[in-house]
């Protein structure tokens, strides 16, 4: 490295050093620099208390472990989505109330999976001959309405969540009722 | 600085960088961003990235500029994707606050003052002159280091070191005075 560069290099590093050695002095040309640089860092600092270069832990853990509330937010629509319809097969499989014989609706594809044994449907008649039951659809319809409505709003999910539940206890209490 | 023990627990290791490095890949991404959020994400990536390659990481230098100069590729990433090295509006500086939360109408302006001084003392700086200075502030990188994050010779960061200190004595000391 050449001479000047060397030394430009060590002016350098005393300008902006975080803090000197007591008693250093600095030759007239390195302490303008210094000047610039001290008044600088410390509108840095003000603007951005938290952040001072000596300062430690300002990204919360939660967000160091990829919990941000941007990714976050994705997850927890999945959440409710997915306990929702784990709920919902509860409810469903409790009361054995779908059948492979219902109709090609919304529900179509769950129906199937939310059977009892084959056999244990084919065993009872009156499941065998269910019609299609206008209330429990405008139910799912409903239900399905308010699993949209929290996956567009997150900040209404408590509200969506809350009209999930209602609708869920709803047609556990009509199924329980046998009413549909 | 190394990497931390690896007997410790991958969280508490984790934890370990961010005590150790959170504060200056943040400082240096907000200051180069001015933006909080967008900052506050990319060093999210920051950390993400130097965990998933933490098992090739060989140790040259210093743990700090290893990351800083992550998060320098993912700004030069961004700002291409965005066609512009920084963005932004000056009040996204007001969201910066401090950890205490309340401050009165005094402190308020006291640091909506500073930080109106701090962007005009940034806008003296070129983007290169932006990123020297504060990978050696919030990094405290040697300027050989910051040579090779930012992929520049070094006595070129020298000279944008030079020509950025003497901008801000210019706006900040000669100016004020």
């Amino acid at each position: 490295m050449n001479p000047d560069r060397k030394q430009l290099e060590r002016r350098l590093e005393r300008a902006t050093a975080a803090r000197l050695a007591p008693g250093e002095t600095l030759d007239p040309e390195t302490a303008a620099l210094r000047e610039g640089w001290l008044a600088w860092t410390r509108l840095l600092d003000g603007a951005c208390p938290d952040l001072r270069a000596s300062e430690k832990g300002t990204v919360p853990l939660a967000r160091a472990n990829g919990f941000s509330s941007r990714r976050f937010r994705g997850g927890w629509q999945t959440f409710v989505a997915a306990a929702a319809a784990a709920s919902i097969a509860a409810v469903l499989g409790v009361t054995g109330l779908v059948t492979p014989n219902r109709q090609a609706g919304p529900v179509g594809p769950a129906a199937e999976t939310f059977t009892g044994s084959p056999g244990a449907t084919a065993a009872t008649p009156a499941a065998s001959d269910l019609a299609w039951d206008d209330g429990l659809d405008d139910a799912i319809a409903s239900f399905g309405q308010a699993l949209i409505e929290a996956r567009r709003s997150p900040s209404r999910l408590d509200g969506s969540f809350d009209a999930i539940q209602r609708r869920l206890q709803q047609m556990e209490q009509d199924l329980s009722d046998q009413e549909l | 600085m190394t990497l931390p023990s690896p007997a410790l627990g991958q969280q508490e290791r984790f934890a370990e960088w961010d005590r150790e490095h959170g504060p200056a890949v943040r400082g240096y991404l907000l200051a180069m961003t001015r933006r909080p959020d967008v900052a506050d994400d990319l060093a999210q990536d920051v950390f993400c990235r130097a965990w998933e390659a933490r098992e090739r990481y060989r140790e040259q230098g210093s743990f700090r500029a290893y990351l800083l100069r992550i998060a320098d590729r993912l700004l030069v990433d961004r700002s291409r994707r965005a066609r512009r090295e920084v963005t932004l509006d000056p009040e996204d500086w007001q969201y910066v606050e401090p950890a205490s939360g309340a401050r009165g109408p005094a402190r308020a302006a006291a640091h909506g003052e500073q930080v109106r001084r701090l962007n005009d003392a940034l806008q003296a700086l070129s983007p290169v002159q932006q990123r020297v200075l504060l990978l050696r502030y919030y990094g405290q990188l040697r300027f050989a280091e910051i040579a090779e994050a930012i992929g520049c010779p070094l006595g070129t960061v020298l000279s944008h070191c030079h020509r950025g200190l003497g901008a801000l004595r210019a706006r900040l000391v000669e100016d004020a005075g």
